[in-house]
C-alpha cells in the first residue's frame, strides 16, 4: 500500500507534466519571433522546446 | 563510431565541461576539495548511465511528442535513489555536496545526453557514451578541484567517503605560501578561465598540422 | 528585521550566481545584449517566484502531511516544468508582445539550476511562508541584476581585442571572478 500512494501521485504530476508540455508544442508561436533559436542553440540545452531540433513538432502561425 | 573513439570523444573533444560548458553550476561549486570532485563525478557517472541505458531501451515505446516529461521523470528517480544511497552510506559525502546532489537532476549534460544519444542509438552504445561523458566530466572537475585545493591548502588530500579512513595526505606547497583566493568563488571562475583557454589551445593546436597537411 | 536582512543577503551577499554557482548556463549564454538580460531576468524572476510559492504550499500542505518528504525533488522539477509550459502556453495565446520579450526565454529556464534551488533551499531552511516569499523574490533579483551588469561589460569585451585562446567564454569567466571579488566585499552589510 505504501508503494501505491507515491506511485500515483508521481503518475499524476507526470501526467499534469506531459499533456501541459504537449498543448504548449501544439500551441503555435505567435510570428515575428525569430532570433529565439540563437538562445536556445548557445546553451545546448535540447529539451528547450524551440531548440533546431524539435522544428518538425512545432506548429507556426504565418499570416 | 567505434567504442574506443566513444569514449576519447566525451573526454577531450566534446569535452562537456570545458568544450560544452554544460553542468557548470555544479563543477565551480563542488571542485574545492578533490573528494568532493570525486565523490560527485561518480554520481554523476551512475546517473548518466543508468539514464542513457534506460532511456536508450525505451527509445522505441516513448511517443516522440512528451519525451521530453519521460526523460525528466526518470532523470528525477534515478537521482533521488542516488541521493537516498548516498545519504545512507556516505553521509559526510552527503553533506559536503549538499543541494548539488538533487540539482544533478537540472544538470544539462544528462538532459543533453539523452536527447541527443540515448534517445537515437542502441543500448549499448548508449552505455559506453554515458560513461565517456562521465568520465570527461570527471577528468574536468578532478582538475579543477586538484589545482584549486592545491593552492588554496596546499595539500592534495583523499578521503574514503564510506568510512571517512584518510587515502592519502600529501602537503606540497608550505602553509605561508598558499592562496586562499582559490577556494573562494573568484578562484573557482580564475581556475576554470584558464583551464578553458588550455583546452582551446590545445584544440587549436591538434588542427593546425591537419590544416597544414591537406 | 531579519527579513530585510534576508532580502539583502539573498540579493547581494549569498548572490546566487556569483556565490553559489548556480544559473551559470543563461549567464554564458543570454548575456549577449542587455536587452535579452533584462528580458531573461523578467522571466525568471516570474518563473522562481511563483513557483517556490506553490511548490512550498505542495510540500507544507501534501507532502509532509502524507509522509511523503522524499518525493520532494520529483515533485519540485515536475511542478516547475509543468507551471513553465502553462505559462509560456498562455503567453503564446494572449500576449504575443509579452511573448516576445519574456516568452522565447522560458523553456531554458525549466533547467536552470537556480529554480530548483530555491524551491529546495525554502524547504531545507525551513522558512515560514512569509520568508519563502521574501527570499524568492530576493534571489532572482539578484540574478537579474548580475546578469544586467555582465551583459553590459560583455557587449563592450566582444569588439575588444582578447587573446584567441580566451574569446568568448573564458575571458567571460574572468570577468565574473572579478565581479564575484567586488560582492564579496559586501560581506559585512549585515
Amino acid at each position: 500500500m505504501q508503494f501505491i500512494a507515491p506511485l500515483l501521485f508521481l503518475g499524476f504530476l507526470g501526467g499534469v507534466y506531459a499533456s501541459a508540455y504537449y498543448l504548449n508544442l501544439k500551441t503555435p508561436k505567435p510570428e515575428g519571433c525569430d532570433d529565439v533559436d540563437v538562445s536556445c542553440g548557445s546553451c545546448s540545452i535540447s529539451s528547450c522546446g524551440l531548440h533546431p531540433s524539435n522544428k518538425e513538432l512545432i506548429v507556426e502561425v504565418k499570416s | 563510431m567505434s567504442l574506443f573513439k566513444n569514449l576519447s570523444n566525451g573526454l577531450v573533444k566534446e569535452n562537456p565541461v570545458f568544450a560544452l560548458y554544460l553542468g557548470l553550476c555544479s563543477v565551480l561549486a563542488v571542485s574545492n576539495t578533490i573528494s568532493n570532485a570525486l565523490g560527485m563525478s561518480v554520481a554523476v557517472i551512475i546517473v548518466l548511465t543508468v539514464s542513457n541505458v534506460i532511456i536508450s531501451a525505451l527509445r522505441k515505446i516513448i511517443p516522440s511528442e512528451i519525451r521530453i516529461p519521460v526523460y525528466i521523470v526518470v532523470i528525477a528517480t534515478l537521482v533521488k535513489i542516488v541521493e537516498m544511497l548516498m545519504q545512507a552510506y556516505t553521509p559526510e559525502l552527503y553533506t559536503a555536496l549538499g543541494v548539488f546532489i538533487p540539482l544533478i537532476v537540472v544538470n544539462c549534460i544528462i538532459l543533453g545526453r539523452a536527447e541527443a544519444f540515448a534517445s537515437k542509438n542502441s543500448v549499448g552504445a548508449s552505455a559506453i557514451d554515458g560513461i565517456g561523458m562521465g568520465l570527461g566530466y570527471t577528468a574536468g572537475i578532478f582538475m579543477l578541484a586538484a589545482i584549486r585545493q592545491l593552492f588554496a591548502t596546499g595539500a592534495l588530500s583523499l578521503i574514503n567517503p564510506f568510512n571517512q579512513a584518510v587515502i592519502f595526505d600529501i602537503t606540497i606547497i608550505p602553509t605561508q605560501f598558499t592562496i586562499p583566493l582559490f577556494a573562494q568563488p573568484a578562484g573557482a571562475f580564475i581556475t576554470f578561465a584558464v583551464l578553458a583557454a588550455l583546452l582551446e589551445v590545445y584544440k587549436q593546436a591538434g588542427e593546425k598540422p591537419a590544416k597544414k597537411g591537406a | 528585521m531579519e527579513l530585510f536582512s534576508l532580502f539583502i543577503s539573498a540579493i547581494f551577499i549569498n548572490n546566487i550566481i556569483l556565490n553559489k554557482f548556480l544559473g551559470m548556463c543563461p549567464f554564458m549564454g543570454v548575456s549577449r545584449k542587455t536587452s535579452s538580460a533584462l528580458g531573461m531576468g523578467g522571466a525568471v524572476t516570474f518563473v522562481i517566484f511563483f513557483s517556490s510559492l506553490i511548490t512550498w504550499g505542495l510540500f507544507e500542505y501534501v507532502l509532509e502531511p502524507l509522509n511523503l518528504q522524499y518525493m520532494d525533488l520529483i515533485t519540485f522539477i515536475l511542478i516547475i516544468a509543468s507551471f513553465v509550459q502553462l505559462v509560456e502556453m498562455i503567453i503564446k495565446k494572449y500576449s504575443p508582445s509579452l511573448y516576445k520579450a519574456l516568452g522565447i526565454y522560458l523553456p531554458l529556464i525549466t533547467t536552470n539550476c537556480a529554480v530548483l534551488f530555491v524551491a529546495l533551499e525554502n524547504i531545507k531552511q525551513g522558512f515560514s511562508f512569509v520568508e519563502s516569499v521574501v527570499y524568492s523574490l530576493a534571489v532572482p533579483i539578484g540574478f537579474t541584476l548580475v546578469l544586467i551588469i555582465f551583459s553590459a561589460i560583455r557587449e563592450r569585451l566582444d569588439i575588444a581585442d582578447v587573446p584567441k585562446p580566451l574569446k568568448g567564454n573564458p575571458v567571460a569567466m574572468i570577468v565574473a571572478a572579478i565581479m564575484a571579488l567586488a560582492f564579496s566585499g559586501l560581506a559585512g552589510l549585515v
